[in-house]
């Protein structure tokens, strides 16, 4: 049971990396928005499908906190080497 | 119940697929692309994986966990390679920015980002052995 939670939540903090890493760096807004936020709801109905309310809620935290840890990492790199390529609109931020 | 073994073989599993991730993500050309979605999906939970790895058990658990040491060891590896490189620096993660021969920051295009590209760069800037 233990692991089968830790294992959720090494899902939950791989997946919000992986959304982090889309902060300042959208070009087609259009897309990459609702295709993100799909995949995220996959993911999600599938853990709630496996593991229910307390899977869902896991990973939910999980995935904010990794999310939220590598954007305030980018945000601060930026602030030191300043804008990641002017051409880019700056949507997540 | 698992044996130990399969344990680890399912970690082991885990951490192969995480550290793909990693790379995937790293050299993405553009923004993302549905394709990359669509499988990124399915080794988070797809029907392969699920038949490998029942859900609520523990082999998905240790899948999951050798995932995330796959994924972050491949920046922790990351990480620690740009530190002690010259060429590069930590805003390297920002867009893939280094240095060329002359010392000078150059960015990279979106379509050659990543460490081939890297070592590829030629003096004047440009790269070469990345045309499609």
């Amino acid at each position: 049971m233990i692991l089968n939670l830790m294992g959720i939540i090494g899902l939950g903090i791989v997946w919000g990396w992986y959304l982090g890493t889309f902060t300042g760096r959208v070009h087609h807004l259009s897309f990459t928005v609702p295709a993100l936020f799909s995949a995220s709801l996959a993911v999600s109905a599938y853990l709630f499908w496996s593991s229910r309310i307390s899977g869902l809620t896991l990973l939910a935290i999980s995935v904010l906190v990794a999310m939220i840890i590598h954007m305030l990492w980018r945000r601060e790199l930026q602030k030191r080497y300043g804008q990641i390529r002017p051409d880019y609109p700056e949507v997540l931020l | 119940m698992s044996t130990f073994l399969q344990l680890l073989g399912a970690c082991c599993f885990g951490i192969l697929i995480g550290w793909y991730i990693y790379y995937i993500n790293r050299h993405r050309k553009d923004d993302v692309q549905f394709s990359d979605l669509v499988t990124l999906v399915g080794v988070l939970g797809g029907a392969t994986v699920l038949t490998v790895f029942p859900e609520e058990s523990d082999l998905f658990g240790a899948y999951g966990v050798g995932l995330a040491f796959g994924f972050f060891g491949y920046f922790v590896l990351l990480i620690i390679l740009v530190k002690r490189s010259d060429n590069f620096d930590t805003d390297y993660f920002l867009d893939g920015r280094n240095k060329d021969e002359n010392g000078k920051m150059r960015v990279p295009p979106l379509s050659d980002r990543g460490a081939g590209a890297a070592m590829n760069a030629n003096s004047s800037g440009g790269i070469e052995g990345h045309r499609e």
